[in-house]
């Protein structure tokens, strides 16, 4: 099982921009959306999750707004900003591109 | 970072920098949440409470932990890299302070005396009046082609045809400047006034700051109401509200104070010697003579334009309405224009082409300031190549160092501004006792908000000025790769000698313009103004013989009499119109000479006309050409005599002896003729740059008159004299009060104001440039000298003598200084010629000022390099090759 420490660094943050891309959603949300989206393959540690959001928020790519949930409670929110939309198309590209590259060297076979 | 993410990063920065407890409280209810969902969702799926929390606590590895994880994250990502920069660059600042100290004192000074120049701008010329809606405001002139078509004063009858004709204002008001003899409490003394027309406070948008303005009723004649200005209400009543409702004589008549004006209310619409702040406002009756009077004007109008209208609009309607005036009255309304002027370009359009050219050279130093810390940064870079290495070697990317070097630019920037603050704060109190006293709104000069926020602005623009210098050296550097370049610098040089020469070429063009204009200041105060005016005290006095005050011939002889008793008094006069004075009440004549047949029309000469009293020539030392002064014995029952200067005589008698001869002039609508009984030297009238003109003087004794102009020779300090003469005065009249009190060698330095102001501060601008630059070119040589020690050993192993070591330096140093004078020297067509305007016998390509200021700067130069000459030929051949 792949561990969150693991995670090739800057995936993290890619994953959680790809899951808010879809909607908005808490930091809770965001974990158990992107254990069922992976099928449960990865875990990522809730631990982990906060402080990779935060950090994104300060640099502009998610903003945070609190809502009020159906059962009353208050939840803070994360979305993403027109520019971290941007950022995410960037990141993705380069991200099918650098797996590509290790999906095809892993592939090799002595010819 | 983009500003687009600013715009959604910033609340969150905010608030992990300096709001930090709300943070933490967001951050305890957004964990507090999702372990509430969690626990909620492993319960769901079967779990007891207590499992559920705990595994749901597990899973953020602790609250706590989780808490300082983020917050790990939200400070340390943002502040830390700030403040290791900072706590760096003061690392370097501390362990280099003569860097550190040449590179803020020299911004301190760019900045300096760019905010301080910036300030006096911002005040005189950007700053609108203090009305509402200023940019409607306009004053209206007259213009008359006789008189070159100047915006001149405006005739009543002229006025209020305007008003009544025009559509495009919604109110015209008329104001004449006034005086008034105030007596009653304490010294008499003159005040300035201005009476207006009804509408003018309205107009203005302007209300009292106590008290109220005057009623529409109060506008006729013996309503006897005041306002004061406040600048009149501290003098004279200390600023105290009581004034209000308190009499005040004026011209012997009870007057009643309404109200008090705010601080910054001034109008400004006169013209160098004529300008006069006002004291206060008094309404203006308009006499049933006026409403016939046009010709020359004495009114100066305002008026508001209505908001649909422009100047140009308004322009266009008065051409149609001054047309339709002349056609009504072509006698004496032929020609005669109106001209719409807004009231902003009218209050500053003397001072305005003086301030443009200090806000040019002061840039001019700013940009030198800012190439010389260039050259210090990047000289600083070239001795950090091995630590930039090296941090490039551990894995610094280039943005961080990059990052690094500009928060250095900006620490010394910063330290650069707050010092310039200073020093402007401190130099505009010196600036403004330097300024013309006639400018505009100078009390509203000072350190304020906007000086604050265009000197941060100095501080950004020098810090990526200066600060790109070495980014782009270290850009280059390390797309070389760092590591291998580490030794030499030579590749700095091309650049420094770039800043260098770029240094050198702006400092000359100030020093020319510096050069110029001292020149021509220098030849204005040698001119011979045909009388001496060291030790002389002037005195404008204007007597009535109201009731109860004595006669006014007897009131000039006991007042000339006391005068030439005081003690240290050698000479005392009195002349209708001395050569410079406060109030200009200089006469103009006709001249004929009875003898000679009249010449034809149109070809009259024309003389100044003056009466003096015995004593007067001789205390202002104007020389006896020929015949004699006038003595005690031309009273009115003997023949008129007349003393005529060099400049008439010569014109009319270029080969006769005129004594003898008679002149016939026009004064007070009298047709008078005068034996010519002497021939004085000629004066220039209006200072120094004024031409003599022709001038018959009459003896006063014949035509007694209360305006005089008294001048009292002394014999120590003329100054020291002033009380003692006073007091003569209110001998002989208590009431009497003093137009003006000065030394007549205070009143040329009045005339001079504008013109000094510019030439010191331009000189000033002029040696910093020459010092920067110097400090530039000492830079330079001594880094290049330094790097080259190598070659220097070699040359000397083979037999260079020390002095051949200096001399190469040296040369160096000067061809550098030579390539900057030159482009220079091209630089400084332009700049020459936006001076014409401002010169006196000097043309602005003056060979003797360009060679002298190259010169100075070659000197400067070579002076620059003598330090790393010597320290050059002093090196040891052998230790030199050591090195290697």
């Amino acid at each position: 099982m792949t561990k969150p420490s693991n995670l090739v660094q800057g995936t993290l943050d890619l994953l959680i921009l790809k899951i808010l891309d879809l909607e908005p959603r808490s930091g809770w949300a965001i974990g158990q959306r992107l254990r069922q989206a992976s099928n449960e393959a990865l875990q990522v540690s809730d631990g982990s999750l906060y402080p990779a959001l935060h950090k994104l928020e300060q640099q502009g790519w998610i903003a945070a707004e609190w809502r009020t949930t159906e059962n009353n409670r208050r939840a803070k929110v994360y979305a993403l900003t027109p520019p971290g939309r941007r950022h995410l198309q960037r990141e993705r590209a380069n991200w099918e591109r650098l797996s590509g590259a290790i999906t095809h060297v892993v592939r090799l076979t002595e010819a | 970072m983009p500003l687009e993410r600013w715009v959604y990063a910033w609340r969150a920065r905010w608030r992990a920098l300096f709001d930090r407890g709300q943070a933490d409280r967001e951050l305890d209810d957004e964990l507090r949440d999702h372990v509430a969902r969690e626990t909620a969702a492993l319960r769901a799926r079967g779990a007891s409470p207590a499992e559920a929390r705990r595994r749901a606590l597990a899973s953020l590895g602790g609250l706590a932990s989780a808490q300082d994880r983020v917050r790990a994250v939200r400070f340390g990502a943002l502040a830390e890299q700030v403040l290791q920069d900072v706590r760096h660059g003061l690392r370097l600042l501390v362990r280099d302070p003569g860097f550190t100290a040449a590179t803020v004192i020299t911004l301190t000074v760019g900045i300096g005396a760019t905010a301080t120049v910036f300030s006096v701008v911002d005040a005189v010329l950007l700053q609108p009046p203090p009305f509402p809606e200023p940019g409607r405001l306009v004053t209206l002139w007259q213009t008359d082609p006789g008189d070159g078509d100047r915006a001149a004063e405006v005739a009543p009858a002229n006025f209020l045809d305007w008003r009544a004709q025009s559509t495009s204002f919604e109110h015209v008001a008329a104001v004449q400047p006034y005086s008034f003899d105030a007596t009653g409490a304490g010294q008499p003394e003159v005040l300035y006034a201005s009476l207006v027309t009804e509408g003018f406070f309205r107009l203005l948008g302007a209300g009292a700051a106590h008290g109220r303005t005057f009623r529409p009723d109060e506008y006729r004649s013996g309503s006897g109401v005041v306002v004061l200005t406040d600048g009149l209400w501290q003098r004279r009543y200390g600023g105290d509200p009581a004034v209000i409702g308190q009499p005040i004589v004026l011209d012997g008549t009870p007057h009643t104070v309404v109200g008090v004006l705010a601080p910054d209310f001034e109008l400004a619409l006169e013209r160098g010697q004529d300008a006069q702040a006002r004291d206060l406002y008094a309404p203006k009756a308009i006499a049933e003579w006026e409403t016939f009077r046009r010709g020359d004007g004495w009114w100066q109008v305002v008026a508001r334009l209505r908001a649909e209208d422009s100047i140009a609009s308004a322009q266009a309607e008065m051409d149609t309405v001054v047309a339709r005036i002349a056609a009504d009255h072509p006698r004496t309304n032929e020609g005669v224009g109106a001209r719409v002027i807004p009231l902003q370009s009218r209050q500053v359009e003397d001072v305005r082409p003086t301030l443009l050219l200090l806000q040019g050279f002061v840039l001019l130093v700013l940009l030198i300031a800012c190439l010389n810390v260039a050259n210090l940064m990047l000289a600083q870079s070239t001795r950090r190549s091995a630590e930039f290495a090296v941090r490039a070697a551990v894995g610094g990317g280039r943005g961080r160092l990059l990052r690094q070097l500009l928060t250095e630019s900006a620490m010394l920037a910063a330290l650069g501004g707050a010092g310039g603050l200073l020093l402007a704060a401190w130099s505009l109190d010196l600036i403004v006792a330097l300024m013309p006293a006639d400018v505009p709104r100078l009390p509203q000069i000072g350190v304020n908000g906007r000086l604050l926020a265009f000197a941060a602005g100095l501080v950004v623009v020098t810090t990526v000025a200066f600060g790109s210098a070495p980014a782009l050296h270290v850009l280059r550097r390390s797309a070389r790769g760092l590591l291998r370049e580490q030794r030499g610098g030579a590749g700095g040089t091309g650049l420094h000698r770039v800043l260098v020469t770029a240094e050198v070429a702006l400092a000359l063009v100030l020093l020319v313009g510096a050069g110029l204009l001292a020149q021509s200041f220098a030849r204005l105060v040698s001119v011979d103004l045909g009388f001496a005016p060291a030790n002389t005290v002037a005195l404008q006095v204007f007597h009535y013989p109201e009731a109860g005050r004595p006669a006014t011939a007897d009131f000039i002889r006991r007042t000339l009499q006391g005068m030439r008793a005081l003690p240290g008094v050698t000479e005392a006069g009195a002349v209708s119109s001395l050569p410079i004075a406060m109030a200009d009440v200089t006469r103009e004549s006709v001249l004929t000479l009875p003898d000679r047949p009249p010449p034809p029309p149109g070809e009259e000469a024309q003389t100044t006309v003056s009466l003096a009293t015995p004593g007067y020539f001789e205390a202002l030392r104007i020389p006896l050409r020929a015949g004699r002064w006038f003595e005690e014995r031309d009273g009115a029952e003997r023949p008129r005599v007349a003393i005529i200067n060099e400049t008439l005589a010569r014109r009319h008698w270029p080969d006769a002896d005129p004594l003898d001869e008679r002149v016939t002039v026009q004064l007070y609508g009298e047709t008078l003729t005068a034996d010519v009984v002497g021939v004085v030297g000629a004066v220039r009238p209006r200072g120094f740059d004024s031409a003599p003109r022709p001038e018959v003087f009459l003896a006063h004794a014949q035509l007694a008159d209360g305006s005089m102009t008294y001048v009292v020779r002394t014999a120590g300090d003329p100054a020291a004299a002033v009380p003692a003469i006073q007091d003569v005065v209110w001998t002989a009249d208590p009431l009497q009060a003093f137009y003006s009190i000065a030394t007549i060698d205070q009143l040329l330095a009045d005339t001079l104001a504008a013109r000094r102001f510019a030439t010191t501060l331009v000189t000033l601008f002029g040696l910093v440039a020459l010092a920067l630059a110097t400090l530039g070119i000492y830079g330079v040589i001594a880094v290049a000298t330094a790097q080259r020690t190598h070659e220097m050993g070699l040359r000397m192993a083979l037999g260079a003598a020390p002095g051949d070591v200096r001399w190469m330096v040296v040369r160096g140093a000067v061809g550098l200084a030579g390539a900057g004078v030159a482009i220079g020297l091209l630089g400084s067509i332009p700049v020459s010629r936006s001076l014409t305007s401002l010169l006196v016998d000097v043309a602005p390509f003056d060979v003797s000022t360009l060679v002298a200021v190259s010169s100075v700067l070659l000197a400067a130069a070579a002076a620059a390099a003598w330090l790393p000459a010597r320290r050059a030929a002093a090196t040891d051949p052998l230790a030199a090759l050591r090195v290697e």
